[in-house]
């Protein structure tokens, strides 16, 4: 009964995001006739009266920008033997569609093509943008904040694999969800977000932290995270995640009782230090994160993972990294703890393309060398440089 | 049955806001105006007034092409009555993120609250072919645009719309400092321009690093002969360098000007190979700290212009 009370009213608050932010916006903000078209460009463009600046007409214009980014990789090593892992991999091809719906909300889709896993949509979304009090909220498919890394598509994290962690607790493309999520940024002097998130119960195929059971059996998602500059040059993110989902139907002896859903719970915590001098921003960064995630199912012991990384741009086109990974098992009993590292370097022709060697040490039953070339690349529009 | 986060988050997200609101309220009344760079903020102090509270968002001595989109960022976004850009795409690298997340709608392109300062300006380098092929281009034109003294008089004029559409009241003030500003501005043009030909800048053929400065030079009748990036945002080459070096001493090219933000490293070697004077020039407000304002950073590159060109400045 509860979980009906909650999906039904999950849906209300829904239903009622959007019509608020359509009645706001249409209340408050006032659309000049002039700049009216450009809310539809994610790019805003402008026409003049001159018509000297206005780009080319034509029904272009109103297209949502298109991007794709392809994921090459070529694999050497211990796991080719072990796995059916081959040695070249089109591991993955992002296609993203970004626009703006109408004055009121955003649109944001990105398939991800593979040959080997197919079509998949990995996030499509729909963003309101005019709620009030500091709200947002996204309604559809999407990367779930837990933790910072998680967020992060994969072809564009600075590795050719996934921490040990994250994959072990959180799958092969990380976790992400169909529902509903709302995020308040608090009326602070300094960043203070929190997010709260309400989706299904992602499959245990793809996250092992959890197993979908009933359609009603949901996820529940909470994070908040706050940001500080530290000097001109420095800055530091924390964030602190917890999520609560189905973990499968409870053990009954009555076969005529549909058995309740297990539950599993999730907790993480980050930080994320960065500098950079900004009068010399192209040449010179470091970002170095640190991840923990705990797992605590209802029938089962606590399991706990991290991984920290470092990312050193010692010259405009290149950068050197790497990563220590420690990670338990989450499945069975044994207590079985692997840990591990990667060491990258990576050359940057340009923005748009990156070109990657990296090295992976896993010490399952003693140690598995890994070696790896990546290269991503990217077409379309200038996406957002990450932060 | 255990509570669920949401439970868990309610009571604590109300307490937070009841005690937080209080803090969100602001004791004066100016408008509250963010902008992209301190150019832009300059102008708009020169319109708005008293009746303004400015914060540029990135320095000048920052490339504006590269600048973080930090959380912090939203926080002064959030609170705008006005933003103001350059646009051109000069920000598109870090500003549709930072307005798709600061919660205010008043500001998001095509609201009351949104400056294009762009909007009017004749861009040069627009049309023809675009493709990366061609280096990090601009399909919208060159946004550098506010290098010429003439386009500061219609971002003036953009700012001062957009300052009367979210203070109408306002709107007398704004448009006499406007009227102030032009003719204050018309006045330095002149003196400016004679400047620029009594220290031999006008007529000559000057390189510089990237593709920043084609308004300045069009404003002091200068010419770009080549840049020291062989494309926008495309690291110098050896080889290039030296068909630059080459080129430079048949032309007889006495002037490199370099953007602050770029390694001087590379524009020293070529300047000593071609005995051109190597002038690093601020090309915003902010980007030194005697350049505090619009009108003041053309006295200021002219000054380090004349030392370089005549080994006196003023």
């Amino acid at each position: 009964m509860r979980h009906h009370a909650w999906a039904i009213a999950a849906l209300a608050v829904a239903c009622a995001l959007c019509a608020a932010s359509v009645a706001i916006a249409q209340d408050s903000s006032s659309i000049p006739d002039s700049t009216a078209s450009a809310a539809a460009q994610t790019t805003p463009v402008d026409s003049s009266p001159s018509g000297v600046t206005a780009p080319p007409a034509g029904s272009n214009l109103l297209n949502p920008n298109i991007s794709a980014i392809g994921w090459f990789q070529g694999q050497a090593g211990d796991a080719l033997d072990r796995t059916d892992t081959s040695a070249f991999q089109l591991r993955e091809v992002e296609l993203g569609y970004q626009a703006t719906v109408d004055p009121y909300s955003r649109a944001d889709f990105f398939i991800s093509v593979s040959p080997e896993e197919g079509i998949d949509v990995e996030e499509g979304y729909l963003t309101l943008l005019t709620l009030p009090a500091g709200f947002t909220a996204k309604l559809g498919k999407f990367r779930s904040n837990f933790g910072k890394f998680n967020r992060t598509h994969p072809p564009e994290t600075p590795f050719a694999d996934r921490p040990l962690a994250a994959e072990r607790f959180l799958g092969e493309e990380g976790l992400s969800g169909i529902g509903a999520s709302v995020s308040w940024l608090a009326p602070l002097p300094f960043y203070f977000n929190i997010d709260g998130e309400v989706t299904n119960t992602p499959d245990s195929t793809e996250v092992p932290a959890f197993a979908e059971y009933r359609g009603k059996d949901l996820m529940y998602l909470g994070r908040a995270s706050t940001f500080f500059d530290l000097g001109e040059t420095t800055n530091l993110t924390l964030g602190g995640s917890y999520a609560n989902g189905a973990n499968g139907p409870e053990e009954t002896v009555d076969p005529l009782v549909t058995p309740d859903a297990r539950r599993a719970q999730l907790y993480g915590a980050d930080a994320t230090f960065r500098w950079k001098n900004p009068k010399r921003a192209i040449y010179r960064a470091l970002t170095t994160q640190v991840e923990w995630m705990a797992r605590d199912p209802e029938d089962g012991p606590r399991r706990t993972g991290g991984f920290a990384w470092a990312d050193y741009q010692f010259a405009r086109r290149w950068h050197l990294g790497g990563r220590y990974d420690w990670s338990q098992a989450i499945a069975g009993l044994a207590d079985d703890t692997t840990s591990g590292g990667l060491g990258f370097l990576t050359f940057t022709p340009s923005e748009f393309w990156a070109l990657s060697l990296q090295a992976q040490d896993r010490d399952f039953d003693g140690s598995e060398m890994s070696y790896f070339f990546k290269t991503t690349f990217n077409i379309g529009p200038h996406g957002q440089h990450p932060f | 049955m255990r509570l669920t986060p949401w439970q868990r988050a309610v009571p604590l997200l109300l307490a937070l806001a009841i005690v937080a609101a209080p803090h969100a309220a602001r004791a004066d009344k100016k408008i509250y105006v963010v902008t992209t760079t301190e150019d832009l903020a300059s102008i708009t102090n020169e319109v708005g007034g008293d009746l303004v509270t400015v914060e540029s968002l990135s320095k000048g001595y920052q490339d504006p092409h590269f600048v973080d989109a930090k959380p912090s960022y939203l926080v002064k976004l959030k609170k705008a009555d006005l933003f103001v850009e350059v646009g051109r795409d000069l920000e598109v690298g870090w500003v549709p993120g930072l307005l798709n997340s600061a919660r205010n709608s008043k500001i998001l392109p095509g609201g009351a609250g949104f400056v294009d300062a762009s909007k009017n300006i004749q861009v040069l380098e627009l049309g023809g072919p675009v493709g990366r092929e061609q280096g990090d281009v601009h399909p919208l034109g060159n946004p550098h645009y506010w290098l010429d003294p003439e386009n500061g008089i219609i971002m003036a004029a953009a700012i001062r719309d957009g300052l009367s559409r979210v203070s109408p009241a306002g709107a007398a003030t704004f448009a006499s400092r406007y009227a102030d500003f032009e003719k204050r501005v018309r006045a330095k043009e002149v003196e400016w321009k004679q400047r620029a030909k009594s220290i031999g800048l006008t007529g000559t053929r000057v390189v510089t690093y990237h593709r920043s400065w084609p308004y300045f030079a069009r404003a002091f009748g200068f010419e770009v002969m080549d840049f020291v990036e062989p494309k926008p945002g495309v690291p110098p080459t050896p080889k290039h360098i030296q068909d630059l070096t080459t080129e430079m001493k048949a032309q007889n090219v006495k002037l490199l000007l370099v953007e602050p933000y770029f390694d001087p490293k590379m524009p020293q070697q070529i300047a000593r190979t071609t005995g051109a004077a190597l002038v690093i020039l601020p090309p915003s407000v902010g980007a030194t700290k005697e350049v505090t304002s619009y009108l003041g950073l053309f006295d200021a590159q002219l000054a380090l212009i004349q030392n370089a060109l005549t080994g006196k400045g003023s």
